[in-house]
C-alpha cells in the first residue's frame, strides 16, 4: 500500500505544474532520426549480404575448398605408396637327386651306454646311426607351404621320420598261386 | 515530457528520454489493447520505464535494508510557497536511486512491490531509498525554511 505523506503529495502537486521547456522540434528531430535509422536497417540488410568485398571473399573460400579436395584427393592415388622390404622369393627347386642339408646339426660324439648285466642285450650292428632320425631323408616342403612363408627358405624338417613300411596284407605263406580258380571244382558244381 | 522531467537528471536527459520512448511507443503501437487501459497510461508508462532505464545506465542500484524509519517533519508551507522548479531541482539532488524510488512512490503511486520488481530490487531496499529521500528532502527544505 502506498502511504504517502502530506508534504510529498504537496511535492507531487508542484511538480506537475513544472513548466515545459520548448524541446519539442529537436524531441521531434530525434525521433525522425531514430525512426529512419530504424526502417533503413531492415533494407540494407540483404543488399549487403551479397555485394562488395562478400563475394569476393566467398569465392576465394570456394576455391580454396576445392583446391584443397583435389590436392589431398590428388595426392592420395599419386603418392608413392610406403616401400616394404620385400623379402626376396627363393627360386623354385629344381627336381634333383641332391639332397639338401640346411643346417650342419652339431654331431655329438656317441659313446655306447654302458650295458647292464641284467638287461636284455642289445644288438648296436642293427642299428645303423644311433641317430637316425637325422639321417632319414625328409620330404621338401612345398613352395606354397606356411613354413616357406614364415622361413624364406625351404626347410627340411629334421625331426619327422618317413612312414614306417606297410604291413604285409593277407595271410603268411599264401601265394598267388592259391587264388587260382580251377575249372574243376566250378563243372562240379555245376553238376549238382 | 513532465513526467520524463521528473526522473531525468536535466531537460536534455528527459530530452532524451521523450524521444526514446516515442520510438519504442510507435515500434510497439500493434501491441497496445485498448481494453487493458487508455493510452495516455500505457504511454505514461512507457515513458516512466524508458526513464528507468536510463537511470539504471547512470547509477547502481545496491541491497540495502532499512530499519525502523521514522517519519520525519516537514513544514508544508514552505513546500507551497517555495517555486515548483526549486521543488524540482531538490528532488533532483538525491542521490540517483534513491531519486528514482521518490519520485516512484510519492509522485506516480507505485507501491513498494511494484518498485522492487520495476528495479529489480527487494522492497526493504526501495523502503531505505524513500526513507533517505525523505531524510535528505527535509534537511533541505529546512534548510530553505532557515533562509
Amino acid at each position: 500500500m502506498n502511504n504517502t505523506t502530506p508534504y510529498e503529495q504537496l511535492i507531487a502537486a508542484k511538480l506537475d505544474q513544472v513548466p515545459v521547456p520548448d524541446m519539442s522540434d529537436s524531441i521531434w528531430a530525434g525521433i525522425e532520426a531514430q525512426l529512419d535509422v530504424a526502417t533503413d536497417m531492415p533494407a540494407k540488410k540483404p543488399s549487403s549480404r551479397f555485394s562488395g568485398k562478400g563475394w569476393f571473399g566467398f569465392a576465394g573460400v570456394i576455391i580454396a575448398v576445392t583446391f584443397l579436395w583435389w590436392h589431398f584427393s590428388h595426392k592420395d592415388h599419386t603418392a608413392p605408396r610406403e616401400t616394404v622390404p620385400v623379402k626376396a622369393e627363393p627360386a623354385p627347386v629344381k627336381d634333383s637327386n641332391r639332397q639338401v642339408y640346411p643346417a650342419k646339426k652339431k654331431e655329438i660324439p656317441f659313446s655306447p651306454l654302458p650295458v647292464k648285466k641284467d638287461t636284455p642285450a642289445l644288438n648296436l650292428n642293427e642299428i645303423a646311426h644311433p641317430d637316425s632320425a637325422f639321417r632319414q631323408s625328409t620330404p621338401v616342403i612345398k613352395k606354397d607351404s606356411p613354413a616357406l612363408r614364415i622361413y624364406g627358405v625351404p626347410y627340411h624338417d629334421s625331426i619327422s621320420i618317413a612312414p614306417a613300411p606297410k604291413k604285409p596284407k593277407g595271410v603268411k605263406g599264401i601265394s598267388d598261386d592259391d587264388y587260382r580258380i580251377s575249372s574243376g571244382k566250378d563243372t562240379a558244381k555245376k553238376g549238382n | 515530457m513532465t513526467i520524463a522531467l521528473r526522473y531525468a537528471a536535466d531537460e536534455h536527459e528527459a530530452a532524451d528520454i521523450l524521444g526514446h520512448a516515442f520510438v519504442k511507443m510507435f515500434r510497439s503501437i500493434h501491441s497496445f489493447d485498448e481494453t487493458k487501459g487508455n493510452f495516455h497510461g500505457w504511454l505514461k508508462k512507457i515513458i516512466i520505464n524508458e526513464s528507468l532505464d536510463h537511470i539504471k545506465q547512470r547509477s547502481r542500484f545496491t541491497s540495502l535494508e532499512s530499519g525502523a524509519a521514522e517519519e520525519p517533519f516537514v513544514n508544508n508551507s514552505v513546500i507551497e510557497k517555495t517555486d515548483a522548479a526549486a521543488i524540482l531541482q531538490l528532488v533532483r539532488q538525491l542521490p540517483p536511486a534513491t531519486h528514482a524510488v521518490f519520485v516512484l512512490y510519492a509522485i506516480d503511486g507505485y507501491t513498494h512491490k511494484e518498485i522492487a520488481g520495476q528495479l529489480n530490487i527487494s522492497e526493504g531496499t526501495s523502503k531505505w531509498h524513500l526513507s533517505e529521500a525523505r531524510k535528505i528532502l527535509q534537511q533541505k527544505i529546512t534548510a530553505i525554511q532557515n533562509q
